[in-house]
């Protein structure tokens, strides 16, 4: 009962906090952007290969958050949802821009079904570190099946490619995760 | 169907708390890119409210530099219809001098056929005193 409380009372906070952001108080804007920033970065980092490129993305994400604010409606859904959904839209959006996607339509029968790719849990190893290492278009298909629970459907309307180039996508994304861990257990 | 060991793996490796940035730097960046969009958004507002007002004007005097022409000619085309019915009248004045000259060429006329009955009297003299 008591988290409950404190849950409904947090969310009154964010809510007065982004209302004083929309209205344009400087002041509200620094403490929701200390408040979300380590969100958006988590964000960030995940769909970027280095700390600089995920700068980049943090800052367009926020810059486009504080512009859509006033669009949030608090009745269609919590707003980490609603944020998240908007910052992983911007990186695409930037990467498109930058033409970093480079999906290579492969349709190969030997290739492994992504489900039957088996991984260990090795608490030694940094995912966050080997992810980074993956091609942009693995890693971006990765993070949206994987984090944002999309389903290849969803994947190839926003990425605008095949269905078959998303699953392939993805299956090669994890034997080249699953040949990375590999490499680092080799190496130790 | 997401729920295979991957998709835990992938969320454990991801703690928000991992990652250290210069938040005031990235805050100050960010504040400095909204100022130059705002700056830039504004400067675009200006600019094509500066182009509608210079388009506006610019078709005022071009509508009014066409009036003034139209006007113009059509002015200039009275006129020139007025001096032309002007001389028109100077014509239908001048023609009692028509007549005139009418009159002198009837004249001359008569002039020449005396000059010739002359002649033709002058020779009958001469041949008259041939005879003789």
């Amino acid at each position: 009962m008591n988290e409950v409380v404190q849950h409904m009372n947090s969310s009154v906070d964010l809510l007065s906090l982004i209302n004083a952001c929309i209205h344009r108080s400087e002041s509200s804007e620094k403490k929701f952007y200390l408040m979300m920033s380590p969100k958006v970065m988590a964000i960030c980092r995940r769909y970027s290969n280095s700390k600089f490129e995920a700068e980049d993305y943090f800052q367009e994400c926020f810059i486009l958050l504080f512009k859509k604010l006033s669009s949030y409606d608090p009745t269609k859904g919590e707003f980490i949802f609603w944020m998240n959904k908007l910052c992983v839209n911007a990186i695409l959006q930037c990467k498109r821009k930058s033409l970093k996607f480079n999906f290579t339509e492969i349709l190969d029968e030997t290739l492994q079904d992504p489900d039957a790719i088996e991984f260990n849990d090795v608490e030694e190893i940094n995912y966050g570190e080997l992810i980074e290492k993956l091609p942009d278009g693995y890693r971006t298909i990765l993070n949206l099946y994987y984090f944002e629970q999309y389903s290849h459907t969803e994947i190839s309307k926003l990425l605008s490619i095949a269905e078959t180039t998303s699953r392939s996508q993805l299956s090669r994304a994890k034997l080249f995760l699953k040949k990375l861990i590999v490499e680092k257990n080799e190496t130790r | 169907m997401k729920q295979d060991k991957l998709s835990k793996i992938l969320k454990d490796s991801y703690i928000e708390e991992d990652y250290d940035f210069d938040k005031e730097y990235q805050w100050n960046q960010i504040q400095e890119r909204r100022n130059k969009k705002k700056r830039r958004g504004l400067f675009f507002i200006v600019f094509i409210l500066g182009l509608s007002i210079i388009g506006f004007y610019y078709q005022t005097f071009t509508n009014s530099k066409i009036e003034n022409l139209s006007k113009r000619t059509a002015h200039s085309q009275e006129q020139q219809l007025s001096e032309n019915s002007s001389s028109n009248n100077e014509l239908c004045l001048t023609y009692p001098q028509v007549q005139k000259n009418r009159n002198n060429a009837v004249l001359s006329n008569a002039l020449i056929k005396e000059i010739r009955i002359d002649k033709y009297d002058s020779k009958s003299i001469f041949t008259k005193e041939l005879n003789r």
